[in-house]
């Protein structure tokens, strides 16, 4: 069906009218003033036949419209009061409910929402919202913090793909610490936010093992037809539970890790737990020791040290003691 | 290579230079694609210059026939150049040169026919026996 935006916009408007209960059987003089309120155009008499014809040929050329004319009323409806347009019939209060969640979803996505997400939403709102308000009159009730766009998010897309549909990744990757350049062969699996800096882990064909990757050293991936090595399932998941951040501390393995936290501490531990498997045993003075079941990983380690004097590495001792070596 | 896209890794007889550091082939029916990574060094004040010479060439082992430098990407062709602002930049550049005609064979990337230590040259290159892999549609 080739299909202009203004008339789809136009039939949008037709189908709205037909469908209002309040206001039945619309007249050829209502249909254009709607029109011209709600697109700030008024079509002619002869563009809105036109559409009506449109709007009744079968479908792909037409949209298979039950229009009728009703003589008595004096005004057009659908002989199938069932039938809408798009297909699914929303009321208004549900399509206000979508662009509320929309609108929220993007304040809390920001720039982290891929192209490919932003340009899907844009296709629903403009095929089933027909007037909201812009974005210049709309206060904002949330405030999240985003990060501006980071180097290597323009990978997301290709990336978030090669995980989905299981595509090995040609990379060049960038080490900052040791200055050199390498080419990988990746079997990407996640990708992994973590204090707004994006990473992809996968199996490494190099390194023979999986690794975390920062999007921001990584230049130039290609998605190849190689075969793909799947990671284990019990693998991901650790990645996905059993790890704060995203570098797990090397042949490291999933322990329980105790700290000793001050009062002050405590409160926001109790607040903002860490992880979800966060075991808070509070003495009478209010400080507290506190127990993860976790795969020590570096972030967790420099975390703790952020903390300062309110946080104290019981056990493992080998991890305290790795913890210690961070600030040397 | 009929309509296909190839990522070649290739393997450099000789020691591959770390700076710049040849990376990747890409190839198919329309060029040559070489992908590089050049990371500043700390000998230049704030990192130095890199360009290419715009007749750089491909060479395979045994012939004669250069496969001329097309375009280049990330890097400029001389007399222009980029600049690098500190001694801890980093830059990944393309090269497109003619299609090779094959992708299994032993080439020289040629940026100086007399070449200094500062010349992007690189002699058997070998694009053979190596994993290659087609790019995805």
């Amino acid at each position: 069906m080739n299909l202009s935006k203004s008339a789809f916009r136009r039939y949008k408007v037709i189908d709205g009218l037909l469908r209002n209960p309040m206001h039945k059987y619309p007249n050829m003089e209502e249909i254009i003033n709607a029109c011209l309120d709600k697109l700030d155009f008024a079509p002619s008499k002869e563009t809105i036949q036109k559409d009506l014809a449109n709007m009744r040929l079968p479908y792909p050329d037409g949209f298979d419209a039950p229009i009728r004319y009703s003589i008595i009323n004096k005004g057009y409806e659908y002989s199938d009061s069932n039938y809408t347009l798009t297909g699914i019939a929303l009321r208004e209060d549900e399509i206000d409910t979508i662009a509320e969640a929309v609108d929220l979803i993007r304040m809390i996505g920001g720039s982290r929402i891929s192209k490919q997400f932003n340009h899907a939403v844009d296709k629903l709102l403009s095929a089933t919202i027909e007037s909201r308000p812009s974005d210049q009159e709309k206060r904002p009730i949330v405030q999240t913090m985003v990060a501006p766009v980071s180097s290597g998010f323009e990978h997301f897309d290709l990336l978030y793909q090669a995980c989905k549909d299981q595509m090995p990744v040609s990379i060049i990757h960038f080490s900052y610490k040791k200055r050199t350049f390498s080419h990988s062969i990746l079997h990407p699996f996640l990708i992994k936010e973590f204090d707004n800096r994006w990473y992809i882990i996968a199996y490494s064909e190099t390194h023979k093992s999986i690794r975390t990757f920062g999007l921001d050293r990584i230049s130039e991936p290609i998605m190849t037809k190689k075969n793909f090595i799947k990671t284990d399932s019990a693998v991901m998941k650790t990645y996905l539970n059993d790890v704060y951040g995203v570098f797990p501390i090397p042949d490291a393995i999933k322990e329980i890790i105790t700290i000793k936290v001050s009062q002050l501490g405590t409160h926001y531990f109790l607040a903002y737990p860490l992880h979800e498997s966060q075991k808070i045993v509070k003495d009478e003075y209010g400080t507290s020791e506190i127990s993860f079941d976790l795969i020590p990983s570096i972030e967790l380690a420099r975390y703790f040290l952020s903390q300062g004097r309110h946080v104290r590495i019981m056990s493992p001792n080998w991890f305290f003691k790795f913890t210690q070596d961070l600030t040397k | 290579m009929k309509n296909d896209t190839y990522v070649v890794q290739p393997l450099i007889k000789g020691a591959n230079k770390n700076n710049p550091c040849l990376l990747r082939f890409v190839m198919n029916e329309k060029f040559t694609r070489v992908d590089f990574g050049y990371a500043a060094p700390w000998i230049y004040k704030k990192g130095g210059w890199i360009h290419i010479a715009p007749y750089s060439y491909l060479k395979v082992k045994d012939s004669k026939k250069k496969y001329l430098l097309l375009s280049a990407q990330n890097i400029p062709i001389s007399p222009d150049r980029h600049d690098f602002e500190t001694i801890e930049d980093w830059k990944v550049f393309s090269l497109y040169f003619e299609p090779l005609p094959t992708k299994d064979c032993i080439v020289d990337l040629i940026e100086e026919e007399n070449p200094t230590k500062n010349d992007f040259n690189y002699y058997e290159i070998l694009l053979e026996g190596v994993q290659n892999i087609a790019q995805a549609e």
